[in-house]
Order: C-alpha cells, then sequence, then structure tokens
C-alpha cells in the first residue's frame, strides 16, 4: 500500500513514517474499496453483472486507484458488449497504474487490435443508426437493424432490452419475453430486464399482444363432429340479394382503395427503405474495410521507408568506420595531411560510442602533429621568402589556434601577407595580434603596421 | 406499464473508442480520499 499523501510504500504503520500523515481513515477507505471488489467478484461469479457494477463503482468511490477494481469493472462492461465503456475504464486503470497491470493487455487486445477495435466502433455506430430509426419512428428498420447487431454481438444485454422494448409495443410478447431471456442469460440480476419481464408477464396475464379477429359464426355438434357455419342472417329476397352485392361490391372497391393500395405502395416503401439501409450498411463496411487496407498499405509504407532509412544509416555508418581506420593508418603512417583531411570528411554522429572517443583522441593528436608539422613548414617557407606558401600553411595553423606559438604564427601570417602587398589581409591580422596580445612586443610592431597600411590603403583611394 | 417513449430517452447513443479518451476528461473520478484530503487542507487554513 502507498501513503496517499507522499507515495512511499508503506506496511501496517498508522502515521506515514515518511511525510507523517495520518492514515487510519485512509486505511478504512481502503479496505471499503477492497471488500466491495470482493462483492463483485463474488456477484460477477454468478453472472449477476449490474449488481458487480454497482459494487465496482461504489468501490472506486472509495478508492480511485483501485486497479482490480476499475479492470474487473471495465470486463464487465465488455462482457455486456459495452466495449466502449470498458475501454475508458482500462484507459484509467493505465493512467493510474502504468506497470504491471493487467489493463495494459486487455488494451492490447481491444483498442490497439485494428480489427477488435473496428467491430466495437461497428456496434457502437449501428446502435447509433436502431436509435435514431426509432427517434423517426421508423420501428420496423430499427428491429431489422437490431437484429442484424445481435446476430453478431449475441452479448450485447442492452440491444436485447430494446429489441424487447420494440417488441412490448408491437405487442410481440413471446419475442418481447424471448429477447428478455437472452439480456438475463448474460445478465441475471439487471434490473431493467427484470422490469420488462414482468411488464410483459402482466400484458400476458392481461390478455394483451396481437389481436386476432376471429370469424363470427355458429359452431353446432352434429354427432361427433363439430360444424362452424357463419351466422345466418335470413332470407332477404332477390332485390335485397342484389343491393347487398352492390354494396359489398362498393365496399370491396373502397377498401381495396384505401387500404390494400396504400397498405402495397407502403410495403413497397418499406422494402426499398430496407433494401437502402442494406446497401448503406454494405457501402459502410466496404468504406470502413477500404480504410483499415489504406492505413494497413500506409504503416507498411513506413515501414518500408524506415527500413531502407536503416539501411541507409547503416552504410553510411560503415563508410565512417572505414574512414576511421584510414585516418588512423595514416597517422600511423606518419601520413597527417591525409589523416587530418580524412577526418574532415567523418561525421562524427554516425559513429558509436567507442568509435566517437577513438575519433576524438585520433583528432586531437592529428590536429596536433598537423598544426605543428604546418607552423614549421610555414615558417621555412617565410624565412626562404616563399610568402605564398607559408600564407597557406599559417594560415591553417591560425585556423586551429590563433594564439599558436603565443601569437607568433598569426603575426608572421600578417607578415607574409604585407610582403605579398595583400593589404587586406594584412590588416585584417595585425589588427587581430594588437587586439589579443595588448601590451606585447608584437602588438606594438603589429599597431605600427597598421598605421602604415592604413595610410597606404588611404594613398590607394 | 411501460411508456415507450419515455423508456427510449432511457436508450443513449454511444461513443466510439476515439471518443472514450476524450470522455475521461469530462468524468469526475474524485474519490473518498481526495474529499478527505481536501477537508484536512480547508481545516489546516482555519
Amino acid at each position: 500500500m502507498e501513503c496517499y499523501n507522499c507515495g512511499i510504500i508503506i506496511g501496517h504503520e498508522k502515521i506515514c513514517p515518511n511525510c507523517g500523515t495520518d492514515l487510519r481513515i485512509y486505511r478504512k477507505f481502503v479496505g471499503i474499496s477492497n471488500y466491495l471488489y470482493n462483492q463483485a467478484l463474488a456477484k460477477a461469479n454468478t453472472r449477476d453483472l449490474s449488481g458487480a457494477i454497482a459494487d465496482l463503482r461504489l468501490s472506486l468511490q472509495y478508492n480511485k486507484v483501485n486497479t482490480n477494481a476499475r479492470n474487473l469493472l471495465g470486463l464487465i462492461y465488455y462482457e455486456m458488449g459495452e466495449g466502449v465503456a470498458a475501454v475508458r475504464e482500462w484507459l484509467i486503470s493505465k493512467g493510474y497504474q502504468a506497470e504491471e497491470n493487467r489493463a495494459s493487455y486487455y488494451l492490447e487486445k481491444t483498442k490497439k487490435d485494428p480489427a477488435e477495435k473496428e467491430k466495437i466502433n461497428q456496434l457502437a455506430r449501428k446502435y447509433n443508426q436502431v436509435i435514431t430509426y426509432c427517434r423517426q419512428g421508423s420501428v420496423d428498420l430499427a428491429v431489422i437493424q437490431l437484429k442484424k447487431i445481435l446476430a453478431t454481438n449475441a452479448k450485447f444485454v442492452k440491444g436485447w432490452q430494446l429489441l424487447a422494448l420494440l417488441y412490448i409495443n408491437y405487442g410481440e410478447l413471446e419475442q418481447a419475453r424471448k429477447a428478455l431471456r437472452k439480456a438475463e442469460a448474460i445478465d441475471t440480476g439487471n434490473p431493467t430486464t427484470a422490469r420488462y419481464l414482468k411488464e410483459v408477464t402482466e400484458l400476458v396475464r392481461q390478455g394483451g399482444g396481437k389481436k386476432t379477429k376471429k370469424a363470427q359464426a355458429i359452431a353446432y355438434q352434429n354427432g361427433n363432429d363439430t360444424i362452424i357455419q357463419p351466422k345466418f342472417r335470413g332470407d332477404i329476397g332477390f332485390w335485397g340479394m342484389a343491393a347487398n352485392l352492390l354494396v359489398g361490391v362498393a365496399i370491396g372497391v373502397a377498401i381495396t382503395w384505401y387500404l390494400v393500395v396504400p397498405g402495397v405502395r407502403k410495403q413497397a416503401v418499406s422494402n426499398a427503405s430496407v433494401a437502402v439501409t442494406e446497401a448503406n450498411n454494405t457501402i459502410a463496411d466496404k468504406n470502413n474495410t477500404i480504410k483499415a487496407l489504406e492505413e494497413q498499405i500506409d504503416n507498411l509504407t513506413g515501414d518500408v521507408e524506415n527500413a531502407q532509412t536503416d539501411m541507409e544509416n547503416r552504410d553510411a555508418a560503415i563508410k565512417a568506420s572505414e574512414s576511421l581506420l584510414m585516418a588512423y593508418d595514416a597517422y600511423v603512417n606518419e601520413n597527417i595531411e591525409l589523416a587530418g583531411d580524412t577526418l574532415e570528411g567523418i561525421d562524427e554522429t554516425l559513429l558509436s560510442k567507442k568509435g566517437k572517443e577513438i575519433f576524438q583522441t585520433l583528432r586531437e593528436e592529428v590536429n596536433h602533429q598537423y598544426v605543428t608539422n604546418a607552423y614549421a613548414d610555414g615558417m621555412s617557407a617565410y624565412n626562404n621568402n616563399r610568402n605564398e606558401e607559408a600564407i597557406e600553411l599559417l594560415s591553417k595553423v591560425v585556423a586551429a589556434d590563433e594564439t599558436y606559438d603565443d601569437g607568433n604564427a598569426l603575426y608572421n601570417l600578417a607578415q607574409a601577407y604585407r610582403k605579398m602587398e595583400d593589404w587586406e589581409n594584412a590588416l585584417t591580422s595585425y589588427s587581430k595580434v594588437v587586439s589579443l596580445f595588448p601590451g606585447s612586443r608584437l602588438a606594438y610592431n603589429a599597431g605600427r603596421y597598421v598605421t602604415q597600411i592604413e595610410q597606404v590603403l588611404d594613398n590607394q583611394q | 406499464m411501460i411508456n415507450f417513449e419515455e423508456e427510449l430517452k432511457h436508450f443513449q447513443p454511444s461513443d466510439e473508442i476515439e471518443d472514450a479518451e476524450i470522455a475521461i476528461y469530462e468524468h469526475d473520478i474524485t474519490d473518498m480520499t481526495d474529499i478527505m484530503q481536501q477537508m484536512m487542507s480547508e481545516l489546516k487554513r482555519k
């Protein structure tokens, strides 16, 4: 058990040893929550799912982080065909306990399984369609749709109850009773099911249900046979019969016109509506299938692209490692320039952790060696009046370290520029010497050259 | 006697899975411990 205030694991202490919070009332709450969970578990085992739901909700009112209670609540919702409510509870459960939680498994099997997720969503969509039909007064369409839903989701308690309600409204009491028995088999303690069953029993007792009009007839015994014949209305004569015949024909025509024709039309419209509903459902199913397949294609395309990127990254990493080996080989063979150039071309991020360490060590060594060699060669070139070569080599030294040899590298680079009459670069380099080494001999000399060069540049203008 | 129209109002449209997460935020999941903590903090303030 955790302290609700600071979250540390505690044993049987009444006061939290960490933060000093009084835990007595909290322990009571947790105890009540666990007791209600146990009650719910017992009810769930006897399929009193509604009773179990009531206990679990109360249990969570006492302790919202009772993971077992919340997971069981989700499981019961799922058993009753309420997939969305189930997922909601498991998500909350996962939010409170991310690790070692059975809710992860449930979510894996529902929310993260595209087929199961689609099945749950389909059920919700079709059920919503039924509700719409009911509210529009298209009860026959609602019954057809509900039957379809229940054919594939036989444990959908709410569906059976709604079907029963529609049958009760129609007076189809036996059908209603059958639907309610199905609901009862899933959830024995459901109060709505019990109430509807009671209503059906009451209606049957009162002789309700579909009215069958029996023909008015006279029945009498002739020996062992029962003779049934229409009531005899007496002799009415020829004109009477003719009048009756005409009236009969007139009534027949009227019935045909006012009752049969609208009935046939209504039937045709109803059939057309059913066909349209069927077609819409088929289209919706197909669209969902297409959508699911498109998602699969997108996922697979993404996988292929990721695999290609991985492969390219691996190739680049192998190339970087090979370059590192080549740089090391050049360094060992004292070809410092080649080693430096090779190291420059390596993307450090592609190397492994060990590779990066080797790269950094080698780069430091090579840089040091490279700068030393470049400085020696640059100074040799400068002293032998090969100013162009001196500029190239000393520039590399200064690029690596502007203060190299206490500023002599930068100063001699400026000198080489001046001798080549590259006044702009000479002025820049001398100015850097002045700013980097103030008060030194080099800065004093550089300052004098700065003044001279500025005069030269002014004269040129 | 069951009133069909009234009874029908109890059958509400259901959410889809995508809406379940949104519904969680609209859910009040305060428990007794939360209420107790709130009461204790109010007592301390006084």
